[in-house]
């Protein structure tokens, strides 16, 4: 019997990873939620992004965060990713929680939302992001990627595992 | 005198009565009930798996055989054998078990409600177990009216309108991000999230939120609500987090209502309450 909050898989990167990847993602549960700790190998702002089914388009979201130079809100509408504000970068540690609802409901857009909080880019300061939108699209989540938003890696050490939630 | 050691020796246990098998990260656990032997031996056990051939030996149950690999469906049966070396029939094959990874025990599906096609005024969780240290509602949300507009995601405990609540948010919609913060005097519930419309355009975008609650059974402290989430859609979204605390701090929560403070709740709207051990 499966359980109500179970991991599906995890990794932990042995060398730089542009992409972290989940496949083959089973469709026997109602929520999915990704933990990402670990840095970037960037010494500019690259915001974590996340791809479903490697889609590159129609991603909508609103952002809300602070870092140590300053604080606001956005909107991303029509993207190629779904991007919360930068974590990591400059090889320092964040965490990022990635939820997205009702994956195989067909009926309705995927909603997700994204959590970070770490060390920004310039040292020794903070950055918390909170970014809530969907994708675009009723396909079952078969696949999700989480890279940078530009061309950058995840560094040696970032662990990420994906989870998945039963409803009663 | 030596044959009848010998016979004695010689006795076979009966096939122990197979039990429950308990999967875990690449392991199970084989329950089993010991064999009937009127012999002057000791009796191993040993379960093996199939499909592998894994085993695990031990002088009583449960044993817990490892090396499997997590996804894959196996049975188990257990086998008693003498010390000198007589051997039951294996027991019948067990329930089947899936290994997975290490998963969290702690965390409960209490309850779901759906929103059908007729949709909904409010959804009610009631009677909520006290036996959990906090609670967890994780939600979509639309609001029926077909006007670009938007309402308020509203939480009550125990049907009580006449609490206070104390509240701050932190809003970032567009470009703007802003915060309130204050005392609702009498009200009986708590606002949290903007929850988007049905209009045509943006039919299929929900709010989405993750509701804590924490030490909900207590009553020597105020629970808090804390709610996060939003939407967004091609023309305005939201980012919210928003929390509340009643400040009538007696009563243990056992029932949660949840609505719009401006009419129903669409189809496809739902929400799950969590418990979570501590």
């Amino acid at each position: 019997m499966a359980l109500t909050y179970e991991p599906i898989a995890t990794q932990t990167l042995g060398s730089a990873t542009q992409t972290i990847s989940f496949t083959s993602i089973p469709n026997t549960y109602t929520d999915l939620v990704c933990v990402v700790t670990g840095g970037m190998n960037t010494t500019t702002g690259y915001a974590v992004a996340l791809r479903i089914n490697n889609a590159t388009a129609n991603y909508t979201s609103a952002r809300a965060y602070a870092t140590g130079s300053g604080r606001g809100a956005d909107l991303q509408n029509g993207t190629s990713m779904m991007y919360a504000l930068q974590p990591a970068t400059n090889n320092l540690d964040s965490v990022t929680i990635i939820n997205i609802f009702n994956y195989t409901n067909n009926n309705i857009y995927r909603p997700i939302s994204i959590q970070q909080a770490g060390l920004g880019y310039l040292n020794g300061t903070g950055v918390v992001a909170s970014c809530v939108g969907h994708y675009t699209s009723g396909a079952t989540v078969t696949s999700i990627q989480i890279s940078p938003e530009f061309v950058a890696s995840w560094i040696a050490g970032t662990t990420a595992t994906l989870y998945g939630i039963l409803r009663a | 005198m030596t044959k009848i050691i010998s016979i004695v020796g010689g006795m076979q246990p009966s096939a122990p009565t197979i039990g429950t098998a308990t999967a875990g990260d690449t392991t199970a656990s084989v329950a089993f009930t010991a064999s009937s032997y009127i012999g002057k031996g000791t009796i191993t056990y040993t379960a093996t798996s199939s499909p592998g051939g894994f085993t695990a030996t031990g002088s009583s149950s449960p044993l817990t055989v490892t090396g499997l690999s997590n996804g894959t469906a196996y049975t188990f049966t257990v086998v008693g054998t003498t010390n000198y070396g007589v051997s039951s029939v294996a027991s019948a094959a067990s329930n089947s078990v899936t290994p997975a990874l290490s998963s969290f025990l702690a965390y409960d599906s209490i309850a779901t409600a759906t929103v059908g096609s007729g949709g909904t005024s409010s959804i009610t969780f009631s009677s909520i177990p006290q036996t959990y240290k906090h609670l967890q509602i994780r939600g979509i949300a639309k609001w029926s009216t077909t006007a670009i507009d938007w309402s308020n995601l509203v939480f009550r405990f125990n049907n009580d309108i006449s609490s206070s609540y104390s509240y701050a948010t932190i809003i970032g919609g567009q470009s703007a991000l802003s915060a309130g913060s204050g005392i609702t005097q009498d009200r009986g519930y708590m606002q949290t999230l903007v929850v988007s419309s049905a209009t045509p355009t943006f039919d299929n975008v929900f709010t989405n939120t993750i509701v804590d609650i924490l030490e909900y059974t207590s009553t020597a402290k105020n629970k808090s609500l804390v709610a996060v989430g939003g939407f967004s859609n091609s023309s305005y979204g939201y980012s919210q987090v928003g929390g509340h605390t009643m400040l009538n701090k007696t009563p243990a929560i056992t029932q949660i209502d949840i609505f719009l403070d401006s009419s129903n709740f669409t189809q496809y709207s739902s929400f799950a309450l969590y418990g979570i051990k501590g």
